[in-house]
């Protein structure tokens, strides 16, 4: 899954480091969401919405050959 | 916190544990050598610690443990320690049974009470560290067996057994290893 989160964070002027103290998780958690190495939980999705003021969907922004693999399917 | 201050406290932590690790082959003519690594080790980690922290060169610590959580595992696994060794000094000197083997059976406590705390910690932790740890406990865990079955069998073909203090020795750098690999992964 990808993610805006480098692009809205700088769009803040934050450190990765402001931005995990503001969501209360580690500084290596971040990085690894912001090179999406690792995908947040719903909980921290939803921090990171209110957190930018934004929808969850225009933050993360996921595999779309996944999802039409999934319809396709379905 | 500037890049030599973080250097400062790893210099002074590491110093610690060396230091007590020598000390603990110096007392070997009290305990067993392994034993006085394991306390060494243990003593030298938190005097260094407790004097980084009270000169304020603490380094951030890359797990977010919840404040006073670490504090818990040390405080805890000291109490842990010195419990063990009270028991051995009273079983070396003879207690008739059955209170030997209640006295024996009396390390359970704080031995619960660490893992209490030390799952208290991880719960602690981020969602992503969580895993981190979690993963690396459960690698700990298999690769101990392993070698825990492979040299019970090894004994078995005429191998010496191996003295008790390495199990969780062998354990803690079993899931040194796991961390290191899954934190690779993140």
């Amino acid at each position: 899954m990808e993610n805006r989160l480098r692009v809205l964070r700088a769009e803040k002027n934050w450190s990765q480091g402001e931005l995990a103290d503001r969501l209360d998780v580690s500084r290596q958690t971040i990085n690894a969401i912001e090179t999406g190495k690792y995908d947040p939980s719903l909980p921290l999705a939803f921090k990171f919405a209110v957190l930018f003021d934004l929808p969850i969907e225009e933050i993360f922004l996921p595999d779309q050959t996944e999802l039409e693999k999934i319809k396709r399917q379905g | 916190m500037n890049n030599k201050e973080v250097k400062g406290s790893q210099s002074l932590i590491g110093l610690g544990i060396a230091g007590g690790v020598a000390v603990g082959i110096f007392v070997k003519r009290f305990l067993h050598w392994e034993w006085g690594i394991v306390v060494g080790f243990l003593v030298g980690l938190f005097v260094s610690i407790l004097i980084a922290s009270l000169t304020g060169k603490l380094q951030k610590p890359p797990m977010k443990f919840a404040p006073g959580k670490f504090r818990n595992i040390l405080v805890m696994t000291f109490v842990y320690i010195a419990t063990i060794f009270v028991v051995i000094i009273f079983l070396e000197n003879g207690i008739a049974s059955p209170w030997n083997l209640v006295l024996a059976v009396v390390t359970l406590i704080p031995g619960f009470g660490l893992v209490i705390v030390f799952l208290d910690a991880i719960f602690s932790l981020d969602e992503l560290q969580s895993k981190i740890m979690t993963q690396g406990i459960t690698f700990a865990f298999f690769s101990s067996l392993m070698v825990f079955f492979t040299l019970g069998i090894i004994e078995l073909a005429g191998l010496e057994p191996i003295p008790m203090i390495f199990i969780p020795l062998i354990m803690a750098l079993f899931m040194a290893v796991g961390k290191l690999i899954t934190m690779r992964r993140y």
